[in-house]
């Protein structure tokens, strides 16, 4: 009983720190630009399908996997060079990023599956088969911790380049308003390209690691994760990246413990239901204050 | 003499800073009552302190007798107060008429049945409300931009339409926030004269401005607010001679004059 | 092709192009005064099940099925609006999705909407001009409203709140009937939908869905009514005419939504523009 506990909680942080990583970089976007960026789901599928093509060139997966998460890096960069830098010329109200960024998660959803075909595939990587660590009665599969390692490490390294990086501090200052920022003369067009690219990172890194993990992805793979992301942010508070990765981590275990203890249809019920409540109870989320930009 | 709006003993902070500091000041029935002070004295926090945009951390307002503390903003609105604002805030992809009847809503006491039937009160209170529409525009000058958008106007032009709209509600109290600034002499002395023969038909007004002729030539008495503090308060004349007013605006500027 | 023999093939393409005519309508009611609400598809799923259940299961006849569906959505959307539309901007569109979400798994857990299986042999009742007629309903509703207090109210309120409320209007209220009566258009539109499709399953009403209804609304634009409909029709055909493209038809509709974002961020009919065209003539 308290292995099979163990053995829950280990998936259940596995599967909370990829949604963290997939919703710290959505909300990094939020945070800084002010846009809620939907093609977040859509660069998550594609850094699946980019460590797919790459691995079955037959590249070593050291070389594919980064080039994989550099790809995605660029479309989330081309996204907001040709789509998102535009809209924020035109100064168009909120919804027009949201309804373009639907767009893009559709074009890329569509290659993907006129490319790549529309059933579920998966990585040809055999090494993680089966293999598995014992720790007493507790058996700890090689690819779980290989994915919480990354997954963990990823958000370290984003949250030191976020708190303790001259780079950090300006997007500090371009979060509370990009206009003052302007003013300090800071580059925030630049900082904006450079927030699309590391967000598109991030969900670039999610998306190989659910690959990993459930070894299988599939063109629609984005849409459910963006649930997901929208809940962990919003039960974490719009624009609050610790908050993000709280969510995150709440959203897996919360999930792993319904299926657990309750059923596995409810799963998505639950994070929905308390996405719900959480909207109109607090709509600043539940951890942290709201992060009120001064426009 | 019967007093339309009392505030009392106002304070406002911002984050500890003190915006406005136990302001006090009155606006007799049918009286142009001016509100003048350096840039940043606070005198555009009153006014969204008296619409109710904010909430006072002390003091009182008193309309009409009534205390207008945590009534919403529309429902202050109905009870008889419009505005204007210094930085405008017209609909500005509405046309000029729309704009001006959409501030007839809580007048126009059809029913949504009487909408979708389209019945007869319904077309007379709208062709009523059109109507007065054309006349207010008429009054402010505007009647031959009736069709265009107001995000269309020129500057002098969409000021006209903010007061336009604002007397749309059939006010008692009208604020006026900075109504001529970027105008020209001849728009100037337009809407002076339209000031006056609002005060003739009873309106009570509450004017910022700082133009300084136009005010002294328009105000029945005035209150000179200097960070956030009441530092004078009387007829044009006397504030004009009133050393501590010349201090403040010395201190800060001079005076802009028309 | 004689007449028979394409109304056999196209019959269930054309109603659909009234129905979801109806769709973009009920979501450019909201937009119109500035509300992302997402939760019309999920709307038009309460409405479909419900009367289609009520045909079924209770085989009540089909007026009183289509009541009940708008009845259904209206009342879900009153109870759920008066919370949410306290929310606003991203928050309001996040919540109606979350709400569409709840929607399409309680639909998907219930035993009398039939699970993830959804509902099969439903009676095909709906005939064209009955859409038609539903279809004009909403029109001339809607263009009433327009040119009433209440139009200009909700245009007023997407263009400033903050003003609208100064000048006496009490937005809470025109707000949720905004959504309620979207609501009971998507309500009404499910239940037309629900008996000429013959099945429904929980996977009908769900994000994509949504996000198409968007879609029509925002190309065709939402300045006016003719705007919807343009958007519902060309959104419905797309995939029919596109059908060579196999599976990069989506791509085209996402292309379409990034293109008129940039470039006709107002819609395809757009009158101040064609206002713009004679002026200039
Ligand atoms: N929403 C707000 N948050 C923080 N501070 C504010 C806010 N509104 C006003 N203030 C501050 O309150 C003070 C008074 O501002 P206010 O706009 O009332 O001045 P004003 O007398 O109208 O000036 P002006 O002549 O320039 O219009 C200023 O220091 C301003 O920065
Ligand atoms: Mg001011």
């Amino acid at each position: 009983m308290a292995t099979m506990l163990a053995q829950q909680l280990l998936n259940a942080l596995s599967l909370g720190s990829i949604y963290a990583l997939f919703a710290l970089g959505f909300t990094l976007v939020f945070g800084i630009l002010g846009v809620i960026n939907l093609s977040h789901g859509g660069l998550f599928m594609l850094g699946a399908y980019a460590a797919l093509f790459f691995l079955e060139a037959h590249w070593p997966a050291w070389i594919a996997l980064p080039t994989a998460i550099l790809v995605t890096g660029l479309i989330g960069l081309l996204i907001d060079l040709l789509i998102l830098k535009r809209l924020r010329r035109q100064q168009a109200p909120h919804l027009m990023p949201m309804i373009a960024t639907i767009g893009t998660t559709i074009l890329m959803t569509s290659l993907a599956q006129g490319l790549f075909g529309a059933e579920s595939r998966h990585f040809p990587l055999s090494f993680f088969d089966n293999a598995s660590l014992t720790l007493g009665s507790l058996t700890l599969p090689y690819a779980q911790v290989v994915i919480i390692l990354i997954a963990f490490g990823t958000m370290i390294v984003m949250g030191w380049l976020l708190k303790k990086t001259r780079l950090g501090i300006a997007l500090q200052a371009i979060a509370e308003s990009p206009r003052a920022a302007a003013l300090l003369g800071i580059p925030v067009e630049r900082l904006f390209h450079l927030t699309s690219f590391l967000a598109a990172i991030l969900g670039g890194i999610a998306g190989i690691l659910v690959g990993l993990s459930f070894n299988a992805i599939s063109p629609f793979m984005g849409q459910p994760m963006l649930h997901k992301g929208i809940a962990a942010i919003i039960l974490g508070g719009l624009g609050d990246m610790r908050g993000a990765v709280l969510g995150g981590l709440f959203l897996g275990f919360a999930e792993v413990l319904a299926v657990t203890y309750l059923s596995s249809e409810y799963r998505d019920a639950f994070s929905f239901g308390l996405l719900f409540l959480v909207l109109l109870w607090r709509p600043q989320g539940l951890f942290g204050a709201t992060h009120v930009r001064s426009a | 003499m019967p007093e339309l709006l009392n505030l009392a003993g106002l304070t406002l902070e911002f984050g500890g800073v003190k915006a406005l500091n136990q302001v006090s000041l009155n606006v007799h029935a049918g009286h142009i009552e001016g509100l003048i002070g350096p840039n940043g004295a606070g005198k555009t926090s009153l006014f969204n302190l008296i619409t109710g945009l904010y909430r006072p951390n002390q003091g009182e307002i008193l309309f009409k007798g009534d205390s207008l503390l945590g009534i919403p903003p529309q429902h202050i609105a109905q009870r008889g107060i419009a505005r204007t604002f210094q930085n405008i805030r017209l609909f500005p992809e509405m046309t000029l008429i729309d704009n001006v009847m959409v501030a007839m809503h809580s007048h126009l006491s059809y029913r949504f049945m009487d909408v979708l039937l389209r019945s007869k009160p319904f077309r007379q209170a709208e062709l009523q409300a059109r109507e007065r529409a054309s006349a207010l525009l008429d009054r402010v000058g505007l009647s031959q931009h009736s069709g265009s958008l107001a995000g269309t106007l020129s500057y002098g032009n969409q000021r006209k339409l903010e007061i336009a709209r604002a007397l749309a509600m059939q006010p008692q109290l009208l604020l006026l926030d900075e109504p001529v600034a970027g105008m020209n002499p001849t728009e100037k002395n337009d809407i002076q004269a339209l000031i006056r023969s609002l005060r003739a038909e009873h309106l009570s007004v509450l004017l910022i401005e700082h133009d300084m002729r136009f005010v002294m030539e328009l105000c029945d008495a005035l209150t000179v607010l200097d960070f956030g503090r009441v530092i004078a308060q009387g007829s044009p004349q006397a504030i004009q001679e009133n050393p501590a007013v010349i201090a403040a605006y010395l201190g800060e500027e001079t005076p802009r004059a028309g | 092709m004689n007449w028979v023999d394409w109304w056999a093939t196209y019959s269930t393409l054309v109603l659909s192009v009234g129905v979801y005519g109806m769709m973009a309508l009920s979501i450019s009611l909201t937009l119109s005064c500035g509300l992302l609400a997402l939760a019309n598809a999920a709307f038009m799923g309460i409405g479909a099940y419900v009367s289609a259940i009520a045909t079924t299961t209770f085989e009540l006849p089909f007026y009183p099925a289509l009541l009940l569906g708008t009845l259904g959505s209206t009342l879900v959307a009153l109870l759920i609006g008066l919370p949410v539309l306290r929310l606003s901007g991203v928050y309001l569109a996040m919540a109606t999705l979350g709400f569409g979400e709840v929607v399409r798994i309680i639909l998907l857990n219930l035993d009398i909407t039939g699970g993830p299986l959804g509902l099969n042999g439903i009676p095909l009742l709906t005939q064209w001009w009955q859409v038609l007629l539903a279809l004009l309903s909403t029109v001339i509703v809607l263009q009433c409203l327009r040119v009433s207090r209440i139009g200009r109210a909700f245009e007023a309120i997407r263009e400033d709140e903050t003003a609208a409320r100064l000048m006496g209007i009490s937005t809470h209220p025109l707000k949720l009937l905004a959504f309620v009566m979207g609501a009971s258009i998507a309500g009404l539109a499910g239940g037309l939908n629900a008996h000429y499709t013959f099945t429904l399953s929980p996977g009908n009403f769900g994000f994509e869905n949504a996000v198409d209804i968007l879609t029509m609304a925002v190309l065709g634009g939402i300045r006016g009514l003719p705007g919807p409909l343009l958007g519902g029709a060309i959104i419905t055909l797309l995939p029919e005419v596109l059908r060579d493209l196999q599976e990069y038809r989506m791509a085209a509709n996402g292309l379409i939504l990034i293109l008129v974002v940039l470039f006709l961020p107002q819609g395809l009919w757009d009158s101040q523009r064609f206002r713009g065209w004679f002026k200039r003539a």
